[in-house]
């Protein structure tokens, strides 16, 4: 990973695209931000639960409270959450790997998936607007790794996908909803 | 918001172990295709509808262990079971993808979640300073 050298104002966050080769590629999200403070400033925020209260979710996602944090190999956390719509729902995991302050990494197990999944933080120092700042990543690995790709490369279900599209959802939170309908290729 | 898609590898190995449910999740799409065996199984049903037979002859494992890996499919919806062959008395697998659409809904909800979540603390952090 480089070093960046200019400031990244936004996050950028990118899906993973499905390697020819392998099918843990896919249902791989990444998020990056550049943020002007120190990657020990960073870990705190990550995981003190007055920080997480204060800043964890938007108005778009979900708010979160009540946090409770056990930050260490093994150790749980959870929050309640309540999303645009106002209904409640669970956010909970258990850390695998505490490694402050280059490293979090966590299972994480939310009301509303229908499987659980893994979250891993991992924090590079670099320079943000000439201050100490941190190049934070979080790298979202879905439930399946790659399963539904895998059988989007299977000759034929292309002409399942219109059912699956048109397949009603059941009812999630309001910020986990597409933009945009999922396409076959 | 989010960047231009690339791939996105993953460097290190605890990634791709996934912990357990918690709950029974048997009747859950992402469960139920976490399996190879039972992806293969689709993939075979997407040539067509397959009695059970022909599907079982298709694995190298026993009849009962093809038969759990089709009741995890039946009890997440993404085949069902019905009579067919010449004498109407086969069991007859045919593929029901609709569930699918879950899992292939789940990158592009946590796309714009951490895209959000980040831009949250980030504020957060540059607005407190390094002082808490």
């Amino acid at each position: 990973m480089t070093t960046a050298t200019t400031p990244d104002p936004t996050p950028s966050t990118t899906p993973g695209t499905p390697d020819a080769g392998g099918p843990t590629d896919a249902e791989v999200v990444r998020s990056t931000v550049d943020i002007a403070a120190t990657p020990e400033r960073v870990f705190d925020a990550l995981t003190d639960p007055r920080e997480l209260a204060e800043w964890w979710g938007s108005d778009d996602t979900h708010r979160a409270r009540d946090w409770t944090v056990d930050a260490r190999p093994g150790g749980a956390w959870g929050a309640d959450t309540v999303d645009a719509d106002g209904n409640p729902g669970r956010l909970e995991g258990e850390f695998r790997v505490v490694e402050r302050p280059r490293v979090l990494e966590t299972t994480w197990h939310p009301s509303w998936d229908d499987a659980p999944s893994v979250v891993r933080y991992e924090l590079e120092p670099c320079d943000v607007d000439g201050r100490a700042g941190t190049r934070l990543t979080v790298t979202h690995v879905g439930p399946t790794r790659g399963a539904v790709t895998c059988l989007r490369g299977v000759r034929g279900l292309a002409r399942h996908w219109p059912l699956v599209t048109a397949h009603p959802l059941r009812p999630r939170p309001s910020w986990s909803r597409a933009a945009r309908p999922v396409r076959a290729r | 918001m989010t960047g231009r898609a690339a791939p996105a590898k993953l460097r290190n190995e605890s990634l791709t172990q996934l912990p357990m449910p918690r709950a029974a999740a048997a009747a859950d799409p992402f469960t139920a295709i976490a399996d190879p065996t039972r992806r293969a199984i689709l993939a075979m049903l997407l040539d067509g509808d397959a009695p059970v037979t022909e599907i079982a002859a298709g694995f190298a494992m026993s009849r009962p262990a093809v038969s759990r890996h089709l009741r995890v499919l039946r009890d997440a919806r993404l085949v069902r079971e019905r009579r067919g062959g010449e004498d109407g008395r086969q069991r007859v697998y045919q593929l029901t993808p609709a569930p699918l659409r879950e899992v292939a809904e789940w990158t592009r909800a946590y796309e714009r979640y951490w895209t959000r979540n980040l831009a949250g603390l980030k504020r957060h952090l540059e607005r407190t300073g390094e002082a808490p």
